[in-house]
């Protein structure tokens, strides 16, 4: 092609600008704004809404909610099991994020990083939903005077339709917060990862 | 230790600044944002440097690294492009060897590369470099055979652009 040889012919001919060393000496101090920054910046605090919720899990097992044997047993150890699985596989994805690697090994690993910490948050939801679904169900048909203790003192079908549209207000706040964060933020910082990303894998089809 | 280590990165990086250039000179559409994509690179550089144990040569390591801050890590600046930016910015070739003509061409060349992807300005940017397939194949992550395909569809859709 002509005019790229024309270019290739002047490419190195090119002058810029000359940086000096006073520079890039002060360059180096600047801060990172990279897009994967803020995708690890994220990813952390996701990680970290993720072992809260974990505590929250363990916590609300202890309480005296009366859930069945097997459950309790269950939400106890895939509250503890869970976030320590995810933050290994977290880290360990981390650090493959290496810019030496090639394009394409370099988007991989940043790729596989977001989906491992998406699936760690999307696992988390999952059990603080089927907590609300069984502590709710517990709750609403525990027969009154057996626990008044620690029962809710309701006493028309107008208090457990309260309780039961707090529940569902709850919930919605915490999954609309999870879907602003996924699509709005990720869907910014990752648009260009994913385009490019695409572009390569489609050349090994 | 650090001292030593700075002194020796900055050294290096001063004198093989042209590599940096030339990744900003396509892939960024204004000085603003050729300096910004500079500063990037510059600073995941001297992140990855400790690990440089000088099996490539220093401009090879920068290669990967600037093409991959680029591509992967950049993001754009947000300042409005003016339409005249493309063309004009710090476009100069050395006096002796200036050319009306040919510089007219090199300018719509440019301005046709801006309109590639990612992935295609790179493929270019390490043919004009005069890499070789293998070198393109490792640096992209790809099989020499479709470094090739892929090649020759960015310069296919080059040539379209420059004569629709």
């Amino acid at each position: 092609m002509e005019e790229l040889d024309i270019l290739k012919k002047n490419w190195n001919k090119e002058t810029h600008p000359k940086i000096t060393a006073d520079t890039i000496y002060k360059m180096i101090l600047k801060k990172s704004s990279s897009a994967v920054k803020w995708i690890f910046i994220i990813c952390m605090i996701e990680l970290g809404l993720g072992l809260t919720s974990g505590v929250l899990l363990l916590t609300n097992s202890e309480n005296e909610l009366n859930l069945p044997m097997w459950l309790e047993t269950t939400i106890t150890i895939t509250g503890i099991l869970i976030p320590i699985i995810y933050s290994y596989k977290f880290f360990k994805n981390y650090q493959t994020i290496n810019t030496t690697s090639s394009v394409k090994d370099l988007l991989n690993n940043i790729i596989k990083t977001r989906k491992t910490v998406k699936q760690f948050v999307l696992i988390n939801l999952s059990l603080i939903a089927v907590m609300m679904i069984f502590t709710s169900y517990h709750t609403l048909t525990m027969p009154m005077g057996v626990n008044n203790d620690i029962a809710y003192p309701l006493v028309t079908i107008k208090d457990y339709f309260i309780l039961a549209f707090a529940i569902l207000i709850i919930t919605a706040i915490v999954i609309g917060i999870c879907l602003f964060v996924y699509f709005l933020l990720y869907g910014i910082l990752m648009r260009k990862l994913n385009k490019n990303h695409n572009e390569l894998k489609q050349l090994d089809l | 230790m650090e001292k030593e280590l700075e002194h020796k990165f900055v050294t290096q990086l001063e004198k093989h600044q042209n590599i940096i250039h030339k990744v900003c000179r396509l892939y960024t559409n204004n000085q603003d944002a050729h300096n910004d994509l500079f500063q990037e690179v510059t600073i995941q550089l001297w992140r990855a440097f400790p690990k440089f144990r000088g099996e490539a040569k220093f401009s090879t390591w920068m290669y990967r690294i600037a093409l991959n801050t680029a591509i992967t890590l950049y993001r754009k600046s947000k300042r409005k492009i003016k339409t005249n930016d493309i063309a004009d910015f710090h476009f100069k070739i050395k006096a002796d060897e200036y050319d009306d003509t040919e510089e007219e061409q090199l300018k719509l060349m440019y301005a046709a590369i801006k309109q590639l992807s990612d992935i295609e300005k790179a493929l270019i940017f390490l043919y004009l470099e005069d890499k070789s397939y293998k070198e393109i194949s490792e640096t992209m992550g790809i099989s020499e055979v479709n470094a090739r395909v892929k090649m020759n569809r960015a310069k296919g859709k080059l040539k379209k652009i420059l004569s629709p």
